[in-house]
């Protein structure tokens, strides 16, 4: 059964957002029962030495986590490079 | 040599500017700014003086990078004893002020006493006056600024000035210089009104002299290179400025709202930094007009925005300030949170000219929107009617009552100087304390401590009540900077924010941006100090001045009855989880983190400085 998840992508990640999607930071994107994050990173074509803060549904998803853990349907994936602020 | 050693001293009783030799035995230990302005005001005034009365004193002092060639060192503090805490206030600012202070050969400017009549001080070279400011008290800090430069004929004046809050008492009053850049906490703004002076103007042709040329110019370029190469120094900050963590902070759950009774924010994106990228509809232009950097910066954080012209704030407004139809200081994160996040309100726009009006008369946005948002909860709860409000809808996220409630504590009329006592004497005036989101008086900034555990601890201990600037783990728990750590446990948080507070503490002292830290550490300001200014600066050295400093700061505090006894949040963070998000279930465990912190600090178990730790460290 397809399912499906929410990604969203901040900061200079907007750039790889979906061509009609530049003014919202989440969008659907599909997935199968045993997809993993690093699956979802290659499918987006997400570089990953930009990827400095993941977030799956607001929790930090260690670095050594991404490539294996899966996804549940409705999962929220949050991606941001490295920021600071204050 | 870095420091000019000069001192200019005016006392506003006796009408006198006098030039004494700065205190080097002092700035060998406390290095300038923060630490050393803080040292003065501890020799000089009695923890138990009158806030606003003549006999405290205001600092406003360089470091010793201050004025040169460094990265952002263009910085000042001010330093004075709040009439919003209490306690000891350390405002720091950016723009230009600093490096022309340094420039007129002067490492300091000291206020004293009380003029008769309102005046401002006109500093040229060695040359300092005070004159009569009778013309533009009254006026915004905008209008006064415009007045000062006719008046002086010079396009390079550096102003620093109140607007009509500062004068009239509102607590979280805010110094303002070259229009937008701000000594924003703690009131500092209140204590220049209650002195008569409306402004400190400076002119500086003196340039800055460092100690070794060569070596100065290899260090800072070297430390250059790091902001250049690291991604949130060299892209982050200039693209999106501090607003990059609005959806951040929300989406892991620890965005306050509505006065703390929420932590997350549905509007959240629509007043964040990538939506003042965005055009709008009505003139196809974005919030954003470009960044900003202050004296020798090269993050450029800053944000130069424009209002909606069809927004009701600015439409037809004839009777505005020029600067509200064009291009001026945009949001930041703290102010967007507190005028936006923290009352119900994404209208963007609205926000933007809140924080005009915050610049243009000088106010604390982060106090202004918390206090709003206090008396918002009030007026939900019945506790206040409209009969308190002057007739003001103050539900949660009414825009326009936002918007008034701003303007009005912005002319320091009416309801608005009930809002600007603060939330804390606000919320207690009507017989609720526990729904003032402060510490030591000071409103909250934009972290949850429920969901970012460190927090709680560094708004508990924070010496100028509750601060983001004090001790930011929120770099770690959240950013991953330097290590990333898990928010949501309290394991290593005493260390951790200790590691912070010290670190901050010698930043702050130095003359140079805190934002420089999330890609240096003091490893990369030391080579900078040592070709700067004479003598040996290590790393450890400058660890051992942020401690020193934090301890003189919290042995002040003790003195002016702000120690341990105000080490504590209010009890919605300790007793009301968060009820939904990522955070979900939590509260802060300052209870646990408090002892630890105290004994990692090595002061007493009540949280006293001990006589072992003020030997160790020569205070």
């Amino acid at each position: 059964m397809t399912e499906k998840i929410t990604v969203k992508l901040f900061a200079s990640l907007m750039r790889y957002l979906p061509v009609n999607n530049t003014k919202s930071h989440g969008f659907d994107h599909a997935i199968h029962a045993d997809t993993t994050v690093g699956q979802v990173i290659d499918a987006l074509q997400l570089p990953r030495e930009g990827l400095h803060i993941v977030l799956l549904n607001g929790v930090y998803l260690e670095p050594e986590l991404r490539e294996s853990t899966p996804l549940n349907d409705a999962d929220v994936l949050s991606f941001w490079p490295a920021v600071a602020g204050g | 040599m870095s420091w000019t050693k000069k001192v200019l001293r005016i006392n506003l009783s006796a009408g006198t500017c006098e030039a004494e030799p700065l205190n080097m035995e002092w700035a060998e230990l406390y290095l300038g700014q923060r630490g050393l302005g803080t040292k003065y005001l501890s020799e000089e005034v009695p923890p138990t003086t009158e806030p606003l009365s003549p006999e405290n004193k205001m600092y406003l002092i360089t470091g010793p990078l201050t004025g040169t060639m460094a990265s952002t060192a263009g910085r000042y503090s001010v330093v004075t004893k709040s009439p919003l805490t209490g306690a000891v206030a350390c405002s720091n600012s950016g723009g230009f002020f600093g490096n022309e202070m340094k420039c007129a050969g002067w490492d300091m400017v000291i206020l004293e006493g009380k003029a008769a009549s309102p005046v401002y001080i006109s500093i040229n070279d060695d040359n300092a006056e005070i004159l009569p400011a009778d013309d533009i008290w009254g006026k915004s800090v905008w209008e006064a600024d415009e007045w000062l430069h006719s008046k002086h004929q010079d396009p390079q004046l550096r102003v620093a000035a109140i607007g009509v809050p500062g004068e009239k008492g509102v607590l979280y009053s805010a110094i303002i210089n070259d229009l937008h850049r701000a000594a924003g906490r703690s009131g500092v703004g209140t204590v220049m009104g209650s002195k008569n002076v409306k402004a400190v103007v400076i002119r500086g042709s003196k340039g800055v002299h460092v100690d070794k040329p060569k070596e100065f110019f290899e260090a800072t370029n070297a430390a250059k290179a790091i902001l250049a190469g690291n991604p949130v120094t060299a892209e982050g900050m200039p693209t999106l400025g501090t607003q990059v963590l609005m959806n951040v902070i929300n989406e892991m759950g620890a965005m306050p709202t509505k006065n703390w009774q929420h932590s997350v924010f549905e509007g959240a994106s629509k007043v964040s930094g990538e939506a003042m990228l965005e055009p709008r509809e009505s003139d196809g232009k974005a919030n954003l007009t470009r960044n900003g950097a202050c004296f020798a910066c090269t993050i450029a954080c800053g944000r130069i925005s424009t209002i909606d012209p069809q927004h009701f704030t600015v439409k037809n407004r004839e009777d505005l300030h020029h600067s509200y139809h064009g291009n001026s200081g945009g949001l930041e994160y703290e102010a967007a949170w507190a005028l936006g996040c923290d009352t119900g309100i994404d209208d963007i726009d609205a926000l933007t000219y809140a924080n005009f009006v915050c610049n243009e008369q000088g106010l604390d946005p982060i106090s202004l929107g918390s206090t709003i948002a206090a008396a918002m909860e009030m007026y939900e709860e019945g506790i206040i009617t409209k009969a308190d409000t002057g007739g003001i809808d103050l539900s949660f996220g009414n825009v326009e009552a936002m918007v008034k409630c701003t303007e009005l504590v912005g002319a320091a009329e009416g309801f608005g100087l009930e809002l600007g006592m603060g939330s804390a004497r606000f919320c207690a005036k009507y017989g609720h304390p526990e729904l003032s989101m402060t510490v030591r008086s000071q409103e909250f900034p934009a972290y949850d401590p429920r969901g970012i555990q460190g927090m709680g601890l560094g708004f508990a201990t924070s010496n100028r009540g509750a601060c983001h600037l004090r001790g930011y783990t929120v770099a770690s728990e959240v950013l991953g900077i330097p290590i990333k750590t898990d928010p949501l446990v309290t394991d290593g948080k005493a260390e951790l924010q200790i590691g912070f507070q010290d670190a901050t503490a010698a930043f702050d002292s130095a003359g140079i941006c805190i934002f420089t830290s999330f890609a240096w550490t003091l490893d990369d300001v030391a080579p900078q100090l040592n070709a700067d200014s004479a003598g040996e600066w290590t790393a450890e050295r400058l660890a051992e001045i942020g401690e020193r400093v934090w301890n003189l700061e919290r042995i002040y505090n003790e003195a002016a009855g702000q120690g341990a006894i105000a080490d504590k949040l209010p009890p919605r963070l300790l007793n009301e989880a968060i009820k939904a998000g990522p955070a979900k279930g939590k509260v802060n465990g300052l209870p646990v983190m408090l002892p630890e912190y105290y004994r990692a600090r090595g002061w007493t178990e009540d949280g006293v400085v001990s006589e072992e730790t003020k030997a160790r460290l020569g205070i």
